[in-house]
């Protein structure tokens, strides 16, 4: 049962075709991973799904629901989760504050609630500090931060846009132990990574792009033996 | 404990309640005028909490000015209804202005409405069947006949009601909006905040309130004008103040109001024609090695001293 589908989805950027007749499914409590070169088009696919994009055609169904064109904080309180590239905590607020913006507003909570929410998801996902300012965090508590936030908006979807990048080995296995918790947690998960032992891991399945266009998908290991895989992004077959 | 954290606001309430009885008719004046610079202040500094840098202070500020004396004059109501009708217009005005501009950021969203004021003067100028055009109008006396402590009193009822809002802003889910949004936008969108309607309501708002203190203003000083009623001053002070005493907070332009409420009448006195540029090298001394205002200077110097906290050093 697909808990999030996209028909044909399209986007230009002027007369660069940033997205191309993309069609895939998220289905419940899997880990999707999305892969390709950069400029594939990864990231716009989370800003097409998230709302920050409008597609130029296609269509966006969150549990058989049309939300093609329903705006961002719409889509967030349907369901739709994501964190950013970049890292971008809220920085005049505390760890604490930052989580309480997610319950708050994507699940409509009371103060009282979102407070309460924002400390489970702290414990949860071992967060200290909460009642710090997010500058005095490190970059390991930012990025479970940026997840304790999108957690916070009780998501039945969360797309990571490469929370992995920079973190050392010690910290990519706490965020893989995090990653995993929020699955547990029933969310369908989508990462869009580099790090392909992360990608081998953690995932169920992958989508791979380039140029925009889905040029194969199928678990990591049928994957990333695809010649055309290998062509367009891993360069040499990868050991499963 | 709740008790406790009330008893400052309180004291201060009621010290500024009672300053009258301590005084006389000339600082009661420069009280008033201190206040309703401090309130636009506090309603420049609201709307500023959301990232959205509004120069259409002045502008509000008169349209309420004028909505309230047209009103007044026509109907012969009560001051006070006719005081919350400019509000009620500058508000209104902000609403549907809001709906069309808050779709500009930064630069442009500042720019389209610092022109507000003089759309808003011209168009006044040029009704004068309606607005006494060039000239504006009179009120036949201002209100409470002129009696200084009863003006006291009207505009520190207004100055404390815009500090309670403020608060209200400050201590609800209006505070992590807007906080939000001003960090950054999209993150506050994809975790469920409506950012446009927030920036409405904020717009309105601040506006309304800057359209009751006009209202109010006009009524104490008995006539509106296309150019005083309008004057850059009711947007360039309140600034200032806000800057001075730190943004982002009720006590920052509360504080900075008062300090430079003070200091302006004092200069005033000293340097009656200069006093203006003394003002403003204050104000570019102030940008350049307090950019936290005095507020923020205060906070530094508070967690130099861990037990000024209650905390063990």
């Amino acid at each position: 049962m697909s808990v999030l589908r996209t028909e044909a989805l399209e986007r230009h950027f002027g007369g660069l075709v940033a997205v191309h007749d993309l069609t895939f499914e998220l289905t419940e409590r899997e880990i999707l991973g999305i892969i390709g070169p950069n400029g594939a088009g990864k990231t716009t696919v989370i800003n097409l799904i998230s709302g920050l994009y409008m597609p130029n055609g296609g269509r966006i169904l969150l549990d058989e629901r049309d939300i093609t064109y329903a705006p961002p904080h719409e889509r967030c309180r349907r369901g739709i989760a994501r964190t950013f590239q970049l890292v971008h905590p809220l920085a005049d607020l505390t760890a604490q504050e930052n989580i309480m913006v997610g319950a708050l507003f994507g699940q409509r909570q009371s103060l009282r609630a979102a407070r309460r929410t924002a400390a489970e998801i702290g414990r949860l996902l071992d967060l200290r500090a909460m009642n710090r300012p997010v500058s005095d965090l490190t970059v390991l508590e930012v990025k479970k931060l940026e997840i304790g936030r999108a957690l916070a908006t009780r998501p039945k979807v969360l797309f990571l846009d490469e929370v992995m990048a920079g973190l050392n080995s010690d910290e990519t296995k706490a965020m893989l132990a995090s990653v995993r918790i929020v699955r547990e947690q029933g969310v369908s998960i989508c990462v869009v990574e580099h790090v392909m032992s992360v990608i081998r891991d953690l995932t169920d399945r992958v989508i791979v792009l380039d140029g925009g266009t889905l040029i194969a998908q199928g678990p990591y290991c049928d994957v990333s033996a695809d010649p055309r895989v290998i062509v367009a992004y891993l360069g040499e077959e990868e050991t499963c | 404990m709740r008790i406790q954290r009330a008893i400052p606001y309180v004291l201060g309430a009621a010290l500024a309640g009672v300053l009258p009885l301590l005084t006389g008719a000339y600082l009661e004046q420069v009280a008033g005028s201190t206040m309703i610079y401090l309130t636009l202040a506090l309603s420049w500094d609201m709307l500023l909490r959301s990232g959205q840098l509004g120069f259409g202070t002045h502008g509000f500020f008169g349209l309420g000015s004028y909505a309230a004396v047209l009103l007044f004059l026509e109907t012969d109501i009560h001051p006070f209804l006719s005081i919350a009708f400019g509000g009620l217009v500058a508000g209104a005005v902000a609403t549907l202005i809001g709906l069309a501009v808050l779709r500009l950021r930064g630069m442009y969203f500042a720019i389209t409405t610092l022109a507000l004021a003089s759309i808003f003067s011209v168009v006044l100028r040029n009704l004068p069947q309606v607005s006494g055009g060039p000239e504006g109008k009179m009120l036949p006396s201002c209100i409470y006949a002129g009696d200084t402590t009863k003006v006291y009193w009207l505009i520190l009822g207004l100055a404390l009601l815009t500090i309670v809002v403020s608060e209200v802003f400050e201590r609800t889910r209006i505070h992590l909006a807007l906080t939000s949004i001003r960090n950054d936008e999209r993150v506050a969108k994809t975790s469920g905040v409506n950012v446009f309607w927030y920036l409405v309501f904020v717009f309105a708002v601040t506006s309304a309130i800057q359209g009751i203190a006009g209202g109010t203003y006009a009524h104490v000083f008995g006539f509106v004008s296309p150019e005083g009623s309008f004057s850059a001053n009711f947007l360039l002070l309140p600034l200032a103040m806000a800057l001075l005493g730190g943004i982002h907070s009720t006590w920052g332009p509360v504080l900075g109001g008062l300090v430079l409420g003070a200091l302006s009448e004092y200069l005033k006195l000293q340097i009656p024609y200069g006093h203006l540029l003394v003002y403003g090298a204050i104000i570019v001394i102030v940008t350049l090695f307090l950019p936290q205002g005095i507020r923020g200077m205060l906070r530094a110097a508070m967690r130099r001293v861990p037990s000024a906290r209650g905390e063990k050093p």
